[in-house]
């Protein structure tokens, strides 16, 4: 049995006073914990690891809390661990185009800052007012404008860690180009947190485009979208982002924009961002290379067609009903990915980055909840064949024993395993919740 | 032992002689040189498999080679045992177009892919300037660079999945066609790694749009003073260029002597920069880039006139190193790191530090990123220029590191390098490191004494090696 009064006691004395808390507001059938530190620098944290190292106590990576319900239910009652007050800048040379940040601190308020330097890290990160850095590189968030600037691995190029042990340990470095020893900073983006708690990054950081354009494309036969995207791939213009819509996706996304847009049955919404003559020429060019199809155009110049590429990103963040997927699949096959979510015994409102090849789907309320189940279990099997897979972003934590909450395990399941072993040989870094432990 | 590899790899599958040894004793870094017993060149997987099931059956080290090109010693054979060279598994097996990968053996050379992929619209992006020899196996290991991962990345950017034969001869396949598998980035982990974790068999590479057009400008200036501030400005103004490359006085006068572009031979430096992309909107970020130049005491900015001419520029620049020969004997090519702003500080340091120790010193390098070479100009016969090249070497690179940088952009740390490790990284960082490579490699039996200091010389060139041979 854990002694819970020996821990908070040994807990206040590493903490300032104030940085423990409840667990109020996490979801408790997802993340156990049974108090949240939030230290306020690195030391600290350390110190509350290895307390809880000492005692054998899960420890629950926190950060801005908007992907809580990504993963299994965690295994056992633990420690919530805080890096909200990790927030400092610790270095932003704005003339080299990188910057040096505790992972606490929020995307917003780092793009924020970034922006006022005409700089900007091109990820889209949903609800960063509220989501920290460190987290969305622990979820590996990416969006629709991934297909123009890659993933956070691209841009992560040093990265620190408090590990199973408490110890701070560091890859990478502040230099753009850097082979010197292995790159954990790959290893740690995506990890939820299995392999240490993020707690200092360095970014590239990329200037903020000088114009940007959205082409809203809509369509009335599926087979034109296929054809359509088949087009863009080689495609004279270089969108950042295209993005297929089915219908309730599209009414989601055209709500958040105040534009008068029509959304049924399909949109295809090009993204376009670049110097002010290149973005102007593409939008026109792109509309010249879908002609001959059954199509009507829109097309956006400046902040109107940022608002619309800014609620594409934030379209995987809606809740409509009680369950989300992403998957991911050869973009080739898209069309038939997103055909196959409308064949479902539920109605999903879904889009997919076509270029990249990953959908998000949002189930639409009302729907039976064994159907949902059941339907999950369809759309793996559908991206599976189409050389992907299926991740359940958030459902109900009783689902999670019947979804495929992290999809099929791959051949390098052990492998992945053998390295958290190594790295967090007690298993105490959110415990239950990763691919890992399927 | 080499009866048995002799059944793995067949009669023409390995070399044993001394005399044909000799070629396999180091890479491009050659101050340090050790033969194998025996090079292996497998055809397949299997084959690899086979033969690194022996090497742990006979208790030999051996270590993965693709071309050789690198300059830190990575294949570098410490202690002996068996090279296992992929140079033979060269095939590319598959182009998808659509979906914008290929997949290819280890031993496929660069530049092949890209030939492959003429009329497709498409490329290989990473751009090694080696990239005629080097392999894209070798690529994968030292997590290569080039002139245009500037804008496009270096390796690690476009590889989307491996086929890996670990050390004691299971085979994994990381990531795929389709990118985001849900886990860990083991493919993101295992580019770099210098050999370390095994031999790289397949991998699936990102191919890339080919850009519209491009505009190739050169710029030319009294210093190199002048021309380090230019790229700060550049970089600074928010603009991303193609590629931006530095070449010195010394290099420009080599690379003239042998490929007679019209080089201002008074010339302090030069800089190489192509932006690329669009039509639209290009010609005004050339015109943006040349008055940056001009702000920063440029004395020209020329373009080139046309295709030829830009072929010709970046021919230039590759095939410097194959140029230097006509200034030196022997030299030896360094691969720090500095945060861009400090270009100006480390190329003044590295015209101290040559004058410091009496040794000449050519700069050619991939500025835009602050990868610097400075190329060490020396006699290896000589064995107190070769201790003075040694000890400029390793002032430069600290140097680097008080700049806040790093000491290998794109060659890796392989047995040059090691020593500098501990002052890059703290002990609880190399100790996860470690613990990393223990979970791939946990007898250090592939690639021994690489990367980290201490420890790692587990199988030296051991009684077992002999027995076995």
């Amino acid at each position: 049995m854990t002694d819970w009064s020996a821990i908070t006691q040994r807990v206040e004395g590493c903490l300032p006073t104030g940085a423990i808390s409840g667990a109020d507001g996490l979801p408790l059938d997802e993340v156990p914990a049974r108090l949240v530190c939030t230290p306020t620098d690195v030391g600290q944290l350390r110190e509350l690891v290895r307390v809880a190292a000492a005692a054998q106590c899960p420890i629950y990576p926190l950060g801005g809390r908007t992907l809580l319900g990504l993963g299994l239910p965690g295994r056992g009652e633990g420690i919530g661990a805080s890096t909200l007050k990790l927030d400092r800048v610790i270095d932003y040379p704005a003339r080299d185009m990188t910057i040096t940040v505790e992972a606490g601190i929020r995307v917003g308020k780092l793009q924020e800052m970034l922006a006022a330097e005409g700089q900007r890290l091109p990820i889209d990160v949903p609800r960063a007012a509220e989501a920290t850095l460190g987290g969305a590189i622990a979820t590996n968030v990416s969006g629709p404008r991934r297909y123009g600037y890659g993933t956070l691995r691209d841009y992560v190029i040093g990265v620190s860690v408090v590990d199973a042990q408490g110890n701070e340990t560091r890859a990478g470095g502040r230099v753009v180009k850097n082979v010197a020893g292995y790159d954990l900073c790959k290893l740690y983006t995506g990890s939820l947190g299995t392999l240490g708690i993020i707690t200092q990054v360095t970014l590239k950081l990329r200037p903020i485009p000088e114009a940007a354009g959205v082409v809203w494309a809509k369509f009335d036969a599926i087979e034109q979208v296929a054809v359509a995207i088949d087009r863009l791939a080689a495609s004279a213009t270089r969108p950042v982002a295209i993005e297929v819509l089915n219908a309730a996706a599209a009414e989601h996304v055209a709500a958040n924009t105040s534009e008068p847009l029509p959304c049924r049955p399909w949109i295809v919404a090009i993204g376009f961002e670049e110097s002010t003559e290149a973005v102007r020429w593409q939008c026109e060019h792109v509309q010249s290379e879908l002609n001959g199809l059954d199509v009507w155009f829109q097309s956006l110049e400046g902040d109107r067609a940022r608002r619309v590429l800014a609620s594409l990103g934030e379209f995987q963040a809606a809740q409509p009903g009680a369950a989300t997927f992403k998957a991911n699949f050869l973009g080739s096959c898209t069309v038939e990915f997103l055909d196959g979510a409308q064949r479902q015994p539920v109605d999903w409102s879904v889009a997919a980055h076509a270029g990249s090849g990953v959908a998000f789907g949002h189930v639409l309320p009302p729907a039976d909840p064994e159907q949902v189940q059941v339907s999950l279990n369809r759309l793996l099997s559908h991206a599976a064949a189409l050389r992907g897979n299926l991740v359940v972003r958030r459902c109900p934590a009783a689902w999670k024993g019947t979804t495929p909450a992290w999809g099929r395990p791959r051949d390098d399941m052990w492998l992945m395993q053998a390295i958290r072993r190594k790295l967090d040989p007690q298993h105490l870094l959110n415990p239950g919740r990763f691919v890992t432990d399927v | 032992m080499v009866h048995r590899l002799q059944g793995i790899v067949g009669p023409d599958g390995y070399i044993a002689s001394p005399a044909e040894l000799v070629v396999y004793e180091c890479d491009g870094y050659t101050i340090e040189k050790n033969v194998p017993d025996v090079v292996v060149f497998p055809t397949s997987t299997e084959q690899v498999v086979a033969i690194v099931q022996l090497c742990n059956e006979l208790d030999v080290p051996f270590v993965p080679r693709g071309a050789g090109t690198s300059l830190a010693g990575g294949c570098l054979p410490v202690g002996g045992g068996v090279m296992i060279t992929t140079t033979r598994m060269n095939r590319i097996l598959e182009i998808n177009t659509r979906d914008r990968y290929a997949v290819v053996e280890p031993g496929v050379v660069n530049i092949w892919l890209t030939n492959k992929l003429k009329g497709t619209g498409l490329h290989y992006a990473p751009d090694p300037s080696s990239q005629g020899a080097c392999t894209i196996g070798g690529n994968v290991a030292t997590n290569s660079g080039g002139p245009h991962t500037l804008k496009y990345g270096v390796t690690v950017n476009h590889v989307l999945g491996l086929e890996f034969v670990l050390p004691d001869g299971r085979v994994v396949e990381t990531g795929g066609v389709a990118e985001d598998n849900p886990g860990y980035d083991l493919t993101g982990l295992i580019v770099g790694s210098e050999g370390t974790f095994g031999v790289c068999t397949k991998a699936i590479v990102r191919l890339t749009r080919d850009p519209e057009t491009c505009r190739t400008l050169l710029g030319v200036f009294e210093s190199v003073d002048d021309a380090t501030n230019s790229i700060s400005a550049i970089i600074a103004a928010g603009i991303v260029p193609a590629a931006l490359e530095m070449m010195d006085r010394l290099i420009i006068k080599a690379v003239e002597e042998a490929f007679r572009f019209g080089f201002p031979l008074d010339a302090g430096a030069v800089l190489l920069i192509e932006v690329d992309g669009l039509a639209a909107g290009l010609d005004r970020e050339a015109e943006r880039i040349t008055a940056i130049c001009q702000a920063n005491g440029c004395r020209e900015v020329r373009a080139a006139r046309d295709a030829a001419e830009r072929l010709l520029l970046w021919k230039c620049r590759k095939q410097a190193f194959g140029a230097i020969g006509r200034l030196a004997n022997s030299y030896c090519t360094q691969d720090g790191v500095v945060p861009r702003t400090r270009l100006p500080h480390i190329l003044r340091e590295i015209t101290r530090i040559g004058e410091k120790y009496g040794i000449a010193i050519a700069n050619v390098f991939h500025a835009g990123d602050g990868n610097i070479h400075p190329i060490l100009l020396f006699d290896e016969r000589d064995a107190d220029q070769t201790r003075r090249v040694l000890a400029a070497s390793h002032e430069i690179l600290e140097e680097c590191i008080r700049c806040g940088g790093s000491v290998t952009g794109e060659h890796g740390i392989g047995v040059e390098k090691i020593d500098f490790m501990p002052l890059l990284f703290s002990t609880s960082d190399l100790a996860t490191m470690l613990a990393v490579r223990e979970t791939f490699n946990p007898t250090g039996r592939c690639s021994p004494a690489k990367m980290f200091p201490g420890g790692a010389r587990c199988i030296e060139r051991s009684s077992a090696v002999r027995a076995a041979m």
